[in-house]
C-alpha cells in the first residue's frame, strides 16, 4: 500500500476529473466557508484557480459566496487616521453577491465611515434584507457626534453617519449580533423588532447593549437565545 | 444468511447480509427480490476494490445506518475533516484505489465511506496552493489568458480583504 500522500509524479493519470460532477463538488464543498475569515474565502480562491472545471463547479455552487463583507474600507487599526477605501470595492461585492445567486446570506458590516455611495442599491438589488440569514454589525462611534479610541499616546477622533436606510424585511434573520452604541441604529432596531420574527439568537455587545435591548424588547423576548457580552 | 455478490472482473464475493447492507443500493436490491439465493451483480465495481469496500463494511457493520433525512448530519461532514484512526489507516492506498474506492462508495451508496474518501481528499488539498494541487492530482492547467487575468484580480481582491 502507498500512502495518499504520495509525489505528484508517481501517478500519470487525472484520477480526480473523473469523478462524477457530484461527487468532485463533495470534496470541493468541504472547503465551504463557515465564517468570514480570510484564509477561508482564500482557499475556496485556490480551488477555483486549479483548473476550468474545479472553477466551473465553484462558481456555480452558491454555497461558497454566502459570508458578504460589507465594509469598503481597510480596517488596521494602526492606518486608521489614513484609511483608504478598498480599490476593488464594489465591484467585487458585486461579483460575489452574484455568485451567491439567491443563497441566504451571513452578513459582517463594520461601520466606522460613511457607506459607500452604491451600497444601498447594490444592497436593494442584489442582496435583499429578506435574504439576511446572519448579520454581525459592529457599528463603535455614535452618530454626528465626536468618538475617540486608540492606545497607549495614539487617541484619534473622527465623526461618523448613521446607518443608510434600507428598505425590506429581516424575514430569514436567525442570528443579529450587534456591537455599537445605539443613537444610530434607531432604523435598523425598528426594522428588526417589526420584520425579523423568525430571530433566534441576539447577542448585544458594547456600552449601549442595556439600551439597545429594551428598543429591542418584543425581539429579545421572541429569541430563545440572549447574549449580552 | 450470507450473501453472494459478483464484480465486474466476474469474481464472487459470499458476506453476511449485514456486512453487504452497509450498501443502501445492496440493501434496496435485497429488500425487492426477497429472500433469494441468486448472486447480486455490481458491474461497476471491480475485484480489488469490493475487497476493500467489503473490508470496511465489515469492520463497521454495527455502526448505526444513516437514515438519509439527515440534513445536521450532513452539515456536520462538510464542516470537519477528522477521520477516525481505524478509517485513516484503512484508506492509506494509493491514489487509483483512493478514487475507485470513493467511486465504487458513491455508485453502492455507502455514505460514510464516501465521506471518509472525500475528507481523505480534502486533507490532500487543504493548504495546497494551485500548483501545488495540479501536481498532486496531474490536472492540467486549462485556463485561457483572459481567464488567468480574471484570476489574478481576484486574488489580489482578496488580499484587501
Amino acid at each position: 500500500m502507498l500512502g495518499t500522500e504520495k509525489s505528484p509524479s508517481e501517478g500519470k493519470k487525472n484520477y480526480i476529473n473523473c469523478l462524477p460532477a457530484e461527487v468532485l463538488l463533495l470534496i470541493l464543498e468541504i472547503f465551504c466557508p463557515k465564517s468570514h475569515g480570510k484564509d477561508e474565502y482564500k482557499s475556496v480562491l485556490v480551488l477555483a484557480s486549479v483548473c476550468q472545471r474545479w472553477r466551473e463547479a465553484i462558481l456555480n455552487t452558491p454555497t461558497f459566496w454566502t459570508y458578504i463583507h460589507l465594509h469598503p474600507r481597510h480596517h488596521q487599526f494602526k492606518m486608521y487616521p489614513k484609511r483608504t477605501v478598498i480599490p476593488s470595492y464594489p465591484a467585487r461585492l458585486v461579483l460575489q453577491l452574484k455568485r451567491a445567486k439567491s443563497a441566504p446570506l451571513e452578513i459582517f458590516w463594520m461601520v466606522d465611515d460613511k457607506p459607500h455611495p452604491l451600497l444601498v442599491d447594490i444592497i436593494h438589488s442584489l442582496a435583499p434584507l429578506t435574504r439576511w440569514r446572519t448579520l454581525k454589525l459592529a457599528y463603535i462611534p455614535t452618530g454626528e457626534t465626536f468618538f475617540e479610541w486608540g492606545w497607549g499616546d495614539e487617541v484619534y477622533m473622527a465623526t461618523l453617519p448613521n446607518l443608510p436606510r434600507f428598505t425590506g424585511r429581516f424575514e430569514s434573520l436567525k442570528v443579529l449580533s450587534i456591537h455599537s452604541s445605539h443613537s444610530c441604529l434607531s432604523h435598523l432596531i425598528n426594522l428588526v423588532e417589526t420584520t425579523a420574527l423568525k430571530l433566534e439568537r441576539l447577542e448585544l455587545q458594547g456600552r449601549s447593549a442595556d439600551l439597545v435591548r429594551e428598543e429591542l424588547s418584543n425581539t429579545s423576548r421572541r429569541v430563545s437565545k440572549l447574549v449580552i457580552l | 444468511m450470507p450473501v453472494l455478490l459478483v464484480t465486474s472482473d466476474n469474481e464472487q464475493f459470499r458476506v453476511e447480509k449485514v456486512v453487504a447492507q452497509r450498501s443502501v443500493l445492496i440493501k434496496n436490491m435485497l429488500e425487492d427480490v426477497g429472500e433469494s439465493d441468486q448472486p447480486i451483480p455490481l458491474p461497476n465495481v471491480t475485484a480489488p476494490v469490493l475487497k476493500k469496500v467489503l473490508e470496511y463494511c465489515d469492520h463497521h457493520q454495527t455502526d448505526p445506518l444513516p437514515t438519509g433525512d439527515e440534513p445536521s448530519a450532513d452539515e456536520s461532514r462538510k464542516r470537519t475533516t477528522d477521520i477516525s484512526e481505524w478509517d485513516q489507516k484503512f484508506i492509506t492506498v494509493d491514489q487509483e484505489m483512493l478514487f475507485e474506492i470513493i467511486l465504487a462508495a458513491n455508485y453502492l451508496d455507502i455514505k460514510p465511506l464516501l465521506d471518509v474518501g472525500c475528507k481523505t481528499v480534502a486533507n490532500m488539498i487543504k493548504g495546497k496552493s494551485p500548483e501545488e494541487i495540479r501536481k498532486l492530482f496531474n490536472i492540467v492547467n486549462d485556463f485561457t489568458p483572459e481567464e488567468e487575468a480574471q484570476i489574478k484580480k481576484e486574488n489580489e481582491w482578496a488580499e484587501d480583504r
